[in-house]
């Protein structure tokens, strides 16, 4: 046994046994005895033989001490008297305590729930070997991964040089699975080629991939390769589960691998649970025609490829350009003008993009919402740092005496440090256990609510040593914003310190420390505030702003074409419909159109293809867009013909062309002449449009449009269609009533959606509802860790200003004038604050300005607000500590002295 | 006892010289330092304030074991004897002593 070892045990025994000091003094008694018979054998008499013996044995006390250290673990009960120290602060100030905790256990846990998922969404490369030799092909129109033919991603696969090689996978699509146990469910399939896992770089944990053979169409067996979540999910995790097999779509599937855990597939935020061999995508899709030969046929799948050690980017680009360009240059030519759209879709130039963070198509509109919220977080964890870091400060402050007092007696620095130390230390390890909670619940649900709001993403952000490194980082950024403060105090903590806090007139720089860091933390709620008003303003403005039509119009979607009806059927069951409900009572329009409204993802605005007018004018790079819609619109949906007329049903049924344009359009192409009667035509040889009337402008496809032309064509297809229903009454009581005529019309026909154009506007900007929502909430909070603050500093100035105050009563001053005083010093701070905020804000909203709607960053009214608003807090924050100064009474504080 | 000159002890020896005085037999503190006491011929005087550390520091590194005995007059008091580990140790730091010894008797001698 190692001698530390033996030692460390005996000492554990003598700790557990508490006899060892019992000992000591026993054996060191019987010392003094025998000491004592010898003096008095020597014929000393008794008081000085214990005299003698006493005074030769020397200090036993301090004998005592030495061999308890030699037998317990010093450190050990250091710490723990540390602890039992800090403990007893802590509970001194209790409720000061708990709100610097909380605050913090609040900072650290929303900064690394974004973290976490701004890296699971954002930074975070996919799980594969070498991730940063992916390539993925797209083109010049398209910022991520495109979508490529199957005879394109074969071509590249010939024929790549050695330089690279691809391999192709569709978007994970969803599949039922058969019932189990009464409970429907569904996997997300995507079809990849045989060498998909080898390129992408992922390993398979059980089992193996597809082999060449099994990616033919007329492939032998119909085989899989599971995720390993899924494994987990549908098989319990059983290596018997290869060989076993999932039916999908009604054929039998057997599973020959399972993927390495962690990897969902290249598309992010959208996990794939089977992936089965090409070859059998367009049977699970049911489109066969997925398989074609030729280069501009179905794009479905995405082309991942891998570099060879050594080649670069551009030299793959190239390379790939090459092949595309020999291929589409033929079938181009072939085309010759019959295709246009093909054509230009041909010739669209190749972009080879790095793939290391995989595919996710919501990544941009994340990003934005991500990258804001990355900033307040940011903004609320320096806040609450900041605020431990005076709750310290204050602590020390109050601390100065005795930590001279202690330093004067001898008290060792290093064991005064230790104490310090121990304090920070518990503080920050209670916020940082908080902090985990907050964190783990604020990553859920960021998720859900980014999942309503936005698109679903299904993530994983778990507590990966990155986020767990992220975090650890945070506590100990507020680990030393709680230690600094003690730095200052033990450094002018010497016995001039003490003579100084009895010093009555004692506004010592010190206090200023406080004070820079409130003033830092109102700087911070005012850039908070500035930025969440901003936000609010541009939610109102696009809530309230004037659409161009009425926002209490009830609008249904239907889709009689998916219940099976021809075009003429559709039409005329439509017709039908409006017959029907326009009849009733209750009902005083019904119009159709052929789109939905204020539907962003339907958000199209084209600036490639021309307007042109009978008479040669071009309309273009200018924004227009087109819209069917059937007769009855306009005045349905509240919009106004403000010259000739809408379309009537004669417009639809005769072959002559009409369009109705919008004002702003009619102004484009017509300037100050009559548009009515003149013709326009889509691209350079559509067919000519006679224009019958304007309408005014109405925010067809974003409430962010203004001013984009429109032409509004008559309605032909009718198979999916949104009916706008204008009701007497109050449109959202009317609907369970539409609701109910719609299934006696067409009970066959499912209602898809039904919402009035308000809540379909909400919907529209959910994105700028959310971050505005996320802006206040995490404002809200940094006011209210601000308002602790300022609260906690005035009470601290008003107890040590105590004297003073109690002399300005004595003396004559009105409790009126000492509230005024108190207060007037907290409102001191905010001067700063808002002097060094407001352009802070301004300055830091400016490159948020394009998602701000008709407010500019410079805006009076918020700005009026948050220091209003500010204000007001401020005052209420120091109402109480004013109070207490105010009651001070002389003749107690004089006692007291 | 007082009026004799006290003899100070050379750093590090009295470990040695309390192994020496156990390897004759167990003993409690006070006859440990009475015993080094006779035996230097009344010229080392052993300190309480260090003999007891040192025990106790041996007893911790496992040179000497402590029991509970009486002592001839009746009264308990706490034993110390050589472990096997003490045993060793005593012959090996007589071994260095002496060598260190008579180098230094050496080197006085030459001068």
């Amino acid at each position: 046994m190692p001698l530390w070892l033996r030692r460390w045990f005996v000492r554990l025994g003598a700790t557990l046994s508490g006899r060892r000091a019992r000992d000591v003094r026993e054996e060191h008694r019987l010392h003094l005895d025998l000491l004592e018979q010898d003096n008095l054998a020597r014929g000393m008499s008794p008081e000085l033989a214990r005299d003698a013996a006493r005074r030769t044995f020397g200090n036993a006390a301090l004998l005592e001490e030495t061999s308890h250290d030699l037998f317990s673990f010093r450190l050990v009960e250091d710490l723990v008297q540390d602890l039992r120290y800090a403990l007893r602060e802590v509970r001194r100030s209790a409720s000061f305590t708990c709100v610097a905790v909380f605050s913090l256990a609040i900072g650290i846990g929303v900064v690394t729930a974004t973290f976490a998922v701004t890296d699971a969404f954002m930074l975070r490369g996919l799980p594969v070997h070498d991730p940063d030799r992916l390539i993925a092909f797209s083109t010049s129109t398209s910022r991520s991964w495109a979508t490529w033919s199957y005879p394109a991603f074969v071509a590249w696969r010939r024929s790549h040089d050695g330089l690279f090689e691809v391999a192709a996978g569709s978007d994970p699509f969803p599949v039922e699975l058969p019932h189990d146990g009464g409970v429907a469910r569904e996997a997300r399939v995507s079809a990849v080629s045989d060498n998909y896992f080898r390129v992408i770089g992922v390993d398979l944990a059980l089992g193996r991939s597809f082999t060449p053979d099994e990616g033919r169409p007329d492939g032998p067996d119909a085989v899989a390769v599971i995720s390993e979540a899924f494994w987990t999910r549908w098989f319990g995790g059983l290596p018997d589960a290869l060989g076993r097999t999932i039916e999908l779509n009604g054929a039998r599937y057997q599973i020959v691998g399972v993927t390495r855990k962690g990897f969902t597939g290249h598309v992010v935020g959208y996990p794939c649970d089977v992936w089965v061999p090409l070859a059998r995508g367009p049977v699970l899709l049911h489109s066969p025609a997925l398989l074609s030969d030729r280069w501009g046929g179905p794009r479905w799948l995405r082309v991942v490829g891998r570099l060879a050690p050594g080649v670069t980017l551009a030299r793959a680009a190239a390379a790939a350009e090459i092949v595309r360009g020999r291929f589409t240059a033929q079938e181009a030519a072939a085309l010759g003008t019959t295709r246009p759209d093909v054509v230009r879709d041909l010739t669209l130039k190749l972009v080879v993009l790095t793939a290391n963070t995989g595919y996710a198509p919501e990544r941009s509109r994340y990003a934005w919402p991500l990258l804001l919220l990355s900033g307040i977080t940011a903004l609320v964890f320096l806040v609450a740092c900041s605020n431990f870091s005076s709750l310290m400060l204050a602590r020390s402050e109050v601390r100065r005496p005795e930590t001279a007092i202690r330093l004067a007696l001898g008290g060792g620095m290093w064991r005064l440090a230790r104490q310090a130390a121990t304090e920070c230390l518990l503080l920050a390890g209670a916020a940082a256990v908080g902090g985990a909670l907050v964190a783990r619940w604020a990553t859920t649900m960021l998720l859900k609510e980014f999942a309503v709001m936005i698109v679903p993403i299904t993530l994983d952000p778990g507590w990966d040593t990155r986020t767990l490194g992220f975090m650890a980082g945070c506590i100990g950024v507020a680990i030393v914003c709680g230690l600094w403060p003690w730095t200052r105090t033990s450094r002018s903590a010497t016995l001039t310190a003490v003579c100084q806090s009895f010093d009555p007139n004692s506004r010592t720089h010190r206090a200023m420390a406080g004070r820079l860091t409130l003033v830092l933390q109102l700087t911070l709620c005012a850039i908070l505030l500035i930025g969440a008003g901003l936000l609010l303003r541009t939610v109102v403005n696009l809530r309230s702003q004037d659409l161009g039509f009425d926002r209490n119009v009830l609008l249904v979607s239907l889709a009689p074409g998916q219940a099976g009806y021809s075009e003429p059927a559709s039409a005329m069951l439509m017709q039908r419909i409006r017959d029907r409900l326009s009849a009733l009572k209750g009902i005083q329009a019904v119009g159709i159109s052929g789109q939905e409204l204020l539907n962003p993802t339907n958000y199209w605005v084209d600036t490639t293809q021309q307007l042109t007018t009978d008479r040669g004018a071009v309309l273009a790079r200018q924004q227009w867009t087109s819209a069917p819609v059937g007769p009855g619109f306009f005045a349905a949906v509240g919009m106004k013909v403000v010259r000739g007329r809408g379309f009537t049903d004669r417009d639809i049924e005769s072959p002559a062309g009409v369009a109705v344009i919008n004002s702003a359009l009619a102004r484009f192409l017509f300037g100050a002449q009559d548009p009515i009667g003149r013709g326009l035509r889509q691209g350079r040889r559509g067919p000519l449009q006679t224009v019958i009337g304007v309408v005014n402008n109405a925010r067809q496809v974003s409430p962010r449009d203004r001013d984009v032309g429109v032409v509004y064509l008559p309605l032909r297809n009718s198979t999916r269609v949104v009916l706008a229903v204008r009701t007497a009454t109050d449109p959202a009581a009317a609907t369970s009533m539409v609701e109910h005529q719609l299934g006696a019309i067409a009970g066959d026909v499912p209602i898809e959606k039904i919402r009035t154009i308000a809540q379909v506007l909400d919907d529209g900007i959910a994105q700028e509802r959310l971050m505005s929502a996320i802006a206040i909430m995490l404002g809200a909070l940094v006011v209210l860790i601000g308002c602790v603050g300022l609260y906690a500093l005035m009470a601290y100035d008003v107890a040590r200003r105590a004297r003073e105050m109690g002399i300005r009563l004595a003396l004559g001053a009105t409790k009126g004038r000492v509230i005024a005083l108190v207060l007037r010093d907290s409102l001191l701070l905010l001067v700063p604050a808002l002097a060094a905020g407001v352009p802070l804000g301004v300055a830091s909203i400016r490159p948020l300005s394009s998602q701000l709607y008709e407010v500019r960053p410079f805006d009076p009214w918020t700005l009026i607000g948050v220091t209003v608003l500010l204000v007001g807090v401020t005052l209420l924050a120091t109402l109480r500590p004013a109070r207490a100064a105010s009651r001070i009474d002389p003749i107690i504080l004089l006692r007291a002295e | 006892m007082g009026s004799r000159p006290r003899g100070e002890l050379l750093q590090g020896t009295l470990p040695l010289l309390i192994l020496r005085t156990l390897a004759t037999g167990p003993n409690h503190g006070f006859a440990i330092a009475r015993r080094i006491h006779q035996l230097s011929r009344s010229v080392l005087r052993v300190e309480q304030g260090s003999l007891y550390p040192a025990l106790h520091r041996m007893e911790l590194d496992g040179l000497v074991e402590s029991y509970w005995d009486t002592t001839e007059n009746n009264r308990r008091a706490k034993y110390y004897r050589l472990t096997r580990r003490g045993a060793r140790r005593l012959s090996a730091e007589q071994d260095r002593w002496r060598a260190i010894a008579s180098a230094i008797a050496v080197i006085l001698q030459e001068g």
